[in-house]
């Protein structure tokens, strides 16, 4: 199948594809293998062959499960609630900590951080990046991954919901909670 | 490593491992599973509910007087089934959050959900009358239940605590006799109690006396409780009406 056919099916098609056919799986992770790589890479810092070994526990996980995929879901939430799975259960297991995280991200995500945020934008960029990195590296895993789902990822409150698998009140009360930690955090730099 | 190299390399594992897809009947049984144990939660909490109803109804809580109400009340709460309640509706709000959508209602709106549920089937239960049938199997059944009940009936039966319970077996203008649980005959003065009470009771019929022991065999009445409906069996005593009135001459004085 070639790459234009393959970009305009849905992801409910790649699945019913793939139990059909192993070998259009392919579609689904080069479909989502760049996304999911930089969302472990945003709420951890884990070395790049460590996060490899992560995606792949995910997309074993995601095949694993395809038949029971909740189609009132959208399937980017199931990869996404599966990869935040993954990542804690991988923090468990290491009790390992991120120190601080190499953060890429570009002009159109710094304003939105910038904008959701209330931080000033009277600065350069490369000096308002260093601060917003320095800021989101010392917050709490649980309040950086909704700021990062919310502000860099553009996922809306049910999304979220969807993916941490909790209810929107409490989604709505993290990120308000994780935007003044990221505030104070930031006004301290 | 490049995109087409890595998703190769994980679809070589998913053949190496000859990794399947699970079928969609174990996720289906799991979803029924939850919703199973999730409903017999909320059923066992009304069942709670219907018999703590019939045993706050049946004892007639906050009656009691007079030296302790405090203490009465806090030892005539029928802990057994409220405890009972409490743990179920745990269990309910945890089967629900493990529902599919589960994790979209907060915890208090489960719980209401989990309290409101088991109070109207609880309701429903007792006013059908299960919830006797189930009080007096658990009774038969459960032998910490049976030493919880016989344990309050204790405290109900003594005299030397000013509290007494058993059936009417004679009445008179200021004096009943009342024969206890325990087949003693009891001369109750019924004095310094507001007579019109002796109206709500009969002859044969199971009361609770509350005031204090006189004699060894006398007791001062300050408040005299019927315990239920005639023909009604009070929580942790399954006596036959029956047996009580031809095992006694019948003799109305009035």
């Amino acid at each position: 199948m070639d790459q234009k056919e393959v970009v305009s099916l849905s992801d409910e098609k790649l699945i019913e594809m793939t139990l059909s056919d192993q070998e259009n799986f392919l579609y689904l992770m080069n479909r989502y293998e760049k996304r999911l790589l930089s969302y472990i890479h945003r709420i951890s810092n884990i070395p790049f062959e460590e996060a490899e070994d992560i995606l792949q526990e995910v997309f074993i996980k995601i095949y694993r499960n395809l038949n029971g995929f909740d189609k009132n879901l959208k399937f980017s939430s199931w990869a996404y609630r599966i990869t935040h799975n993954e990542v804690i259960s991988n923090f468990r297991k290491s009790k390992a900590r991120p120190q601080s995280i190499d953060w890429d991200f570009d002009d159109n995500i710094l304003n939105n951080i910038s904008s959701g945020l209330d931080i000033s934008q009277q600065v350069d960029n490369q000096y308002l990046r260093k601060n917003i990195i320095e800021a989101l590296n010392k917050i709490d895993i649980k309040y950086r991954e909704v700021l990062v789902l919310k502000y860099i990822e553009g996922r809306d409150y049910k999304e979220i919901s969807d993916i941490l698998k909790k209810p929107s009140g409490t989604v709505g009360t993290l990120i308000n909670r994780a935007k003044k930690k990221f505030q104070e955090n930031y006004r301290k730099n | 490593m490049d995109t087409k190299d890595f998703s190769k390399k994980v679809l070589d594992t998913i053949k190496k491992e000859k990794i399947k897809p699970k079928p969609r009947w174990e996720f289906l049984l799991k979803d029924y599973f939850v919703w199973v144990l999730f409903v017999l939660s909320v059923f066992i909490g009304s069942i709670s509910v219907s018999v703590l109803i019939f045993v706050i109804k049946y004892e007639k809580l906050f009656r009691f007087g007079p030296e302790n109400p405090i203490k009465n009340i806090l030892s005539t709460i029928p802990y057994f089934w409220l405890l009972t309640l409490l743990l179920f509706l745990f269990l309910a709000y945890l089967n629900f959050k493990h529902t599919k959508t589960g994790y979209r209602y907060n915890i208090l709106k489960v719980f209401i959900l989990s309290i409101v549920s088991s109070l109207i089937f609880g309701s429903l239960f007792y006013y059908f009358g299960i919830s006797e049938k189930i009080e007096k199997g658990a009774y038969n059944r459960l032998s910490l239940y049976k030493n919880v009940m016989d344990g309050r009936g204790k405290m109900m039966f003594s005299p030397e605590d000013g509290y007494l319970g058993g059936v009417v077996v004679k009445i008179e203008e200021t004096n009943i006799e009342v024969k206890s649980f325990d087949g003693k005959i009891w001369s109750v003065n019924l004095e310094k109690l507001d007579i019109e009470s002796v109206s709500e009771f009969e002859l044969y019929s199971r009361v609770k006396v509350v005031g204090s022991k006189i004699d060894e065999d006398v007791f001062e009445a300050s408040q005299i409780i019927p315990w239920a409906k005639k023909g009604q069996r009070p929580p942790g005593q399954h006596l036959n009406y029956l047996d009580e009135r031809n095992n006694h001459k019948m003799r109305i004085i009035r």
